[in-house]
């Protein structure tokens, strides 16, 4: 009878156990753990405390928990701790991001069920993607407006269509090539390649060494686009049209993926590389997390993502950043080669926002040179408010020296299409294990494209 | 003389009600969804479709792969489950000391979160780090070390073995149940009569536990049919479209925003489990004895 009691007890704690296990994610962010010590926030938004004579407002906000950086987290915990002069202090919902994220965004769009603030992708993006424009509210014009370029705010959709549905939060994004300086000095690598052949022969001289050269991470099949993303920017400027003008034609079904030549061929490079053997054998099992330590460790020479990884790199191994560096992936000439610039997203503030004049308020802050100089202070990157300054990790400044040098363009793959193209990165897979062609995974862009554009009611596809 | 009866027949309204609201009117909009051009149940800018959603999925060029895999995964989980699930149930009917220990043991994964075991197969099934490989090496047997998510041609039965590692256990308690229920003297009768083990579960047992064992096969059948958490959480339908089963496509559908085409999938899905299931029902009721 007591071993009975014992076993069912330890089967208990097993469970138990187990069930907890699954709950808790990575570690909560210094933050977090405090919010949690705090006393429940307030549910109904927009709520009004009594502090002092002051009223703080409480604001509920959306944001993805990859986008709730170091620097998020210190900026948050300044204005929960300073809400009594601010006048207000943020409730934030963190959801997981990526393509299921993305989906519980648009259908808390769908129903109505949303927060005071939003960080979202930008107004194009809620208004091609969610057809939700009309639940933001156009906040006109901030005084921390000042501190950015207009033409960047336009570029960024930041104001759109002439009106301001957003601000920009957190860093701008830079696609490249990272490497280990350790690695490529044991390869008897002494520069970074310039052109394609260069950068096969790199690849060989540290096969060659015994160490992985390029580290696919296609357990998280999102990541296998970056590679592609510089061939479809050659596409791009092979066509001779404006970025605007390239996707008109791609949103009114006058050019299609599988015309895309240039975004094919850099397709067949990323499979060619498996082929030669220059990319771990498990690479279909291997995740963004595990090529962050490969990177760091020594044990893979390159990784192909945007420069957020970066500050992902430096949260594990920050005695790793010295020793990385970073360059545009030569995919053609030295002189066509790019980095791939992305701007940040954008807070904006929802129609459901029960007092409007405290979001914009409090978005201004956020905006302002002060706040943003917290997030950059936890976040090294570059930043769009101009009077923020922090010293960038050599990988980093590596792609900087582009922009600044004119190497860099702000095109992105997935950025101006009206419809989305499916799951690119599992159509990757699809390709890298045989069971597609590349001209089946064009035309499967396409296909998907034509049927959410039908679905849609786009007249260019019904007729 | 007229039967009172002791309630009113108005009392069923909050039930139909309910069952209206959350059951019979989802079903019928989603028919109704199945036939619209709708993106992200935006109703402004719906057109009738027609039939073209359930084109779209039937010409879906991962619907190919789906059925197959729908067929497979149903097939060998449900044959593997309720043979496993009745060999456990045979073996912990009988009165040992730790009896209640393995019957809870075996049931155990049946309550675990299907995200959890999802995650702990991924990393057991890591080609170099997973623990099933680490161990197939230091058992001196490389050659059997596998590339079990990532093999498109083995993948499918890898989540296979994951959905049967959760639910046998279930499988069994429901056999467990069946046997049960069967007389003592049943048995001392076919003792009597001198009959073997194999015997006795040929002619006594498997007969009576008829009703469970059909309930367990078609539970697992329309499980396997209609597949998702698992294979969501263990591949995402990878490697690229590899392990896709009908699920993941209804899902990936909604999660483009194509709310008509998801539904029509979705009706498709129904159709299909109806007309395997419902054959299958009336062969194995048919066998059925009375206790």
């Amino acid at each position: 009878m007591k071993l009975k009691r014992v076993m069912s007890l330890l089967v208990t704690a097993v469970m138990i156990c187990s069930l907890a296990a699954c709950g808790s994610g990575k570690e909560a962010a210094p933050a977090e753990k405090e919010e949690a010590a705090a006393p429940a926030p307030a549910e109904t938004p927009a709520q009004e405390e009594e502090s002092g004579g002051e009223e703080v407002k409480t604001l509920t906000m959306l944001t993805f928990t990859e986008w709730y950086t170091d620097g998020w987290a210190a900026l948050d915990k300044y204005i929960n701790e300073n809400a009594d002069e601010l006048g207000f202090k943020l409730d934030i919902q963190k959801i997981a991001g990526g393509s299921q994220g993305e989906e519980v965004v648009k259908a808390r769009f769908a129903t109505g069920d949303l927060p005071d603030i939003m960080q979202s992708y930008g107004a194009k993006w809620i208004d091609t993607q969610v057809n939700a424009l009309d639940k933001m509210v156009d906040m006109e014009s901030l005084p921390s407006e000042s501190e950015y370029d207009p033409a960047t705010m336009e570029e960024g959709g930041y104001r759109y269509n002439g009106k301001l549905y957003g601000m920009p939060i957190g860093t701008t994004s830079l696609l490249g090539v990272f490497y280990n300086k350790d690695v490529f000095e044991e390869a008897g690598v002494t520069e970074v390649p310039k052109d394609w052949q260069g950068f096969l022969d790199t690849c060989e001289k540290i096969k060659a060494a015994g160490k992985v050269p390029l580290y696919y991470s296609g357990k998280d099949a999102w990541t296998l686009q970056c590679f592609n993303h510089f061939g479809f920017n050659k596409e791009v400027f092979d066509s001779g049209l404006s970025y605007t003008e390239f996707w008109d034609e791609m949103n009114t079904n006058k050019r299609h993926y599988a015309d895309c030549t240039q975004f094919k061929e850099a397709i067949e490079r990323s499979k060619e590389m498996l082929d030669k053997g220059y990319v771990q054998e498990t690479y279909l099992s291997d995740t963004y997390d595990m090529a962050q330590t490969a990177l760091a460790k020594g044990e893979a020479a390159m990784y192909i993502n945007p420069s957020n990884v970066l500050d992902e790199i430096a949260n594990k191994y920050p005695e790793a950043m010295e020793n990385i560096g970073g360059f545009a992936l030569p995919l053609y000439e030295d002189s066509q080669n790019y980095t791939c610039l992305s701007l940040p997203g954008a807070l904006g503030v929802t129609t459901s926002c029960k007092d409007v004049e405290a979001a914009k308020k409090a978005i201004d802050f956020i905006s302002s040179a002060k706040a943003q100089q917290i997030y950059a202070d936890g976040v090294a990157g570059v930043y769009l408010n101009k009077n923020v300054t922090c010293t960038l990790t050599p990988a980093l400044q590596d792609l900087v020296d582009l922009m600044q040098n004119g190497k860099s363009i702000a095109l992105w793959q997935g950025a101006g299409n009206n419809y989305g193209y499916g799951d690119f990165g599992a159509m990757v897979q699809d390709y890298y294990v045989g069971s597609k062609t590349v001209d089946d995974l064009l035309k499967t862009m396409d296909d998907e494209t034509a049927k959410n554009a039908i679905a849609a009611g786009d007249a260019n596809w019904n007729k | 003389m007229k039967r009172k009866s002791i309630y009113s027949y108005w009392m069923l309204l909050p039930c139909l009600a309910i069952f209206g609201i959350f059951f019979m009117l989802p079903a019928v909009m989603g028919v109704g969804f199945s036939f619209l051009n709708i993106r992200n149940v935006d109703f402004s800018t719906a057109t009738f479709a027609g039939i073209g959603n359930y084109k779209n999925v039937l010409t879906d060029s991962g619907m190919n792969i789906a059925i197959k895999n729908s067929f497979i995964f149903a097939f060998v989980t449900t044959v593997l489950k309720v043979t496993l699930g009745l060999l456990l149930a045979v073996l912990l009917n009988n009165k040992l000391k730790t009896t209640n220990f393995m019957r809870t043991v075996f049931f155990l994964p049946a309550v675990l979160s299907s995200v959890a075991v999802g995650l702990i197969f991924t990393a057991m099934m890591h080609p170099t780090n997973g623990i099933i490989n680490v161990a197939l090496r230091a058992a001196g047997l490389p050659m059997l070390a596998q590339n079990w998510l990532t093999d498109p041609k083995l993948a499918i039965f890898s989540v296979a073995f994951v959905e049967v590692w959760k639910w046998t256990g279930f499988t069994m308690v429901i056999l467990l149940a069946g046997l049960q229920s069967i007389p003592e003297h049943y048995y001392e009768a076919a003792r009597i009569d001198g009959a073997t083990g194999w015997q006795k579960f040929r002619y006594v047992t498997f007969p009576l536990i008829m009703p469970a064992f059909t309930n367990a096969l078609v539970v697992n059948l329309i499980g396997g049919l209609k597949a998702f958490d698992v294979v969501q959480t263990v591949t995402g339908g990878g490697p690229g479209t590899a392990t896709e089963v009908f699920g993941t496509l209804v899902y990936k559908s909604f999660g483009s925003g194509r709310y008509g085409e998801g539904c029509a999938a979705s009706i498709i899905l129904c159709v299909v489990i109806l007309i395997v299931v419902l054959p299958v029902y009336r062969f194995l009721t048919g066998k059925e004895v009375e206790m």
